[in-house]
């Protein structure tokens, strides 16, 4: 006897069509993420995920080890063959390509700990599956955004990285940054606000 | 932000993977329906994403890229459970005319309370507070309390010490998922049926 209901329908718009434009230039370390999940989503492409792999799965396996997880490089494994299976669903229009890997290393995350205790997996995103394929077109933007975030965040202050690292990152409650930190959580409490306020508004200026 | 939306740092706990699953599953009900609450979670993702990309390595095992190609091809994604398939776990226990509960026990996290929860047009959802923070979702329908009326998709956060007194609006089945992280306090008449649902 249950009660049949509609979902709401994503109103999430379409990606404007952009002009093509050529790929990114040459490009260092920090090449963002977004071009080569894009070659795996478009054609398989294994020496993108060589690429993507050198580079992230071991700053995957730090973020699990600083969460905590039981088994992190076999679960930093698990991601990047996420990243690989999932390509496909990779919409540049809603995030970077960094966003959309510690997305699914915070869902494996969540996964593992589930797996631990016998408990069935939950389909765990609001709109998976639901985009249009995209094409390269926007390809040029989505790196432009990963090195606007990236920069917006590398302009905080030390103090307030460390605050926004412990709280966001790291899943810390205050009180526990205030006592790790030595400060009053009130200083904590404030800093987090003004670190947050000013990423705020830099990263209102990428979309 | 009306009330009908998350507070700010229950979005940041959803965007950094702090929120327990049912309180995850409350919160993806509502951000399908709700763009600017999305827009806010996308934000804080590409921070993790931007603090992920400065995060100095931890080498990973020898081989360990070989490992990951070879098993490339052979990688079937685990099995996961969506929310409609979710919602038709558990029985419905009857609360009265008109209302019913069940709870969700296998897809919440231990320490969370997952119910789903059912009242016709015109009558009034349990009444109930909470230990902990109760989190709640409208699926379908529509219901009304003190603070206001809550359709599709708002979601409705509330401290321990609320006790309110929803009830379905005329007309329409209501639909809702909530989830509390301490044992729910049910009052009335539907008390006695707490021992039984382990809520």
């Amino acid at each position: 006897m249950d009660v049949a209901f509609a979902w709401p329908s994503p109103d999430r718009p379409t990606p404007p069509r952009r002009a093509p434009v050529s790929a990114p230039g040459p490009e260092d370390a920090e090449r963002p993420a977004a071009a080569q999940i894009l070659a795996i989503a478009e054609r398989g492409d294994r020496s993108a995920f060589t690429l993507l792999f050198v580079r992230f799965a071991p700053k995957v396996k730090a973020f699990l080890i600083r969460r905590g997880a039981a088994a992190p490089e076999e679960l930093a494994q698990e991601v990047m063959l996420s990243v690989w299976r999932k390509a496909a669903y990779f919409d540049p229009a809603r995030g970077t390509g960094e966003a959309w890997i510690f997305a699914i290393a915070r869902n494996a995350l969540i996964d593992s700990l589930r797996r631990q205790r016998g408990l069935p997996l939950v389909e765990m995103d609001p709109v998976a599956g639901a985009s249009e394929p995209t094409r390269g077109d926007v390809e040029l933007e989505a790196a432009q955004d990963a090195r606007r975030v990236r920069a917006a965040v590398r302009a905080l202050s030390p103090e307030q990285i460390e605050v926004v690292k412990l709280s966001f990152f790291d899943d810390r409650p205050h009180p526990e940054i205030a006592e790790r930190l030595g400060l009053p959580l009130g200083t904590v409490k404030s800093r987090l606000r003004l670190a947050m306020k000013r990423l705020r508004s830099l990263l209102d200026e990428v979309r | 932000m009306s009330a009908s939306h998350p507070v700010p740092e229950t979005l940041a706990a959803y965007a950094s993977g702090g929120l327990k699953t049912g309180a995850r599953l409350v919160l993806s009900v509502h951000l399908r329906a709700c763009a600017a609450c999305r827009k806010q979670t996308e934000r804080l993702e590409r921070l993790g994403g931007a603090l992920l990309a400065d995060e100095p390595p931890a080498a990973m095992e020898a081989g360990a890229l070989a490992r990951a190609l070879a098993a490339l091809d052979a990688a079937e994604p685990p099995r996961r459970m969506g929310l409609d398939e979710a919602m038709r776990q558990g029985i419905w226990l009857p609360l009265g005319p008109g209302v019913a509960i069940k709870r969700l026990g296998r897809i919440a996290d231990p320490g969370e309370r997952l119910f789903l929860i059912r009242a016709a047009g015109g009558r009034p959802l349990p009444e109930h507070g909470h230990t902990g923070p109760e989190r709640l979702v409208v699926l379908a329908g529509a219901f009304e309390d003190a603070q206001g009326r809550y359709g599709q998709g708002d979601l409705v956060e509330r401290g321990p010490q609320d006790r309110h007194q929803p009830i379905a609006c005329e007309g329409e089945t209501c639909l809702c998922i909530s989830v509390t992280e301490g044992p729910l306090k049910l009052s009335g008449v539907a008390r006695w049926v707490q021992p039984m649902l382990g809520v």
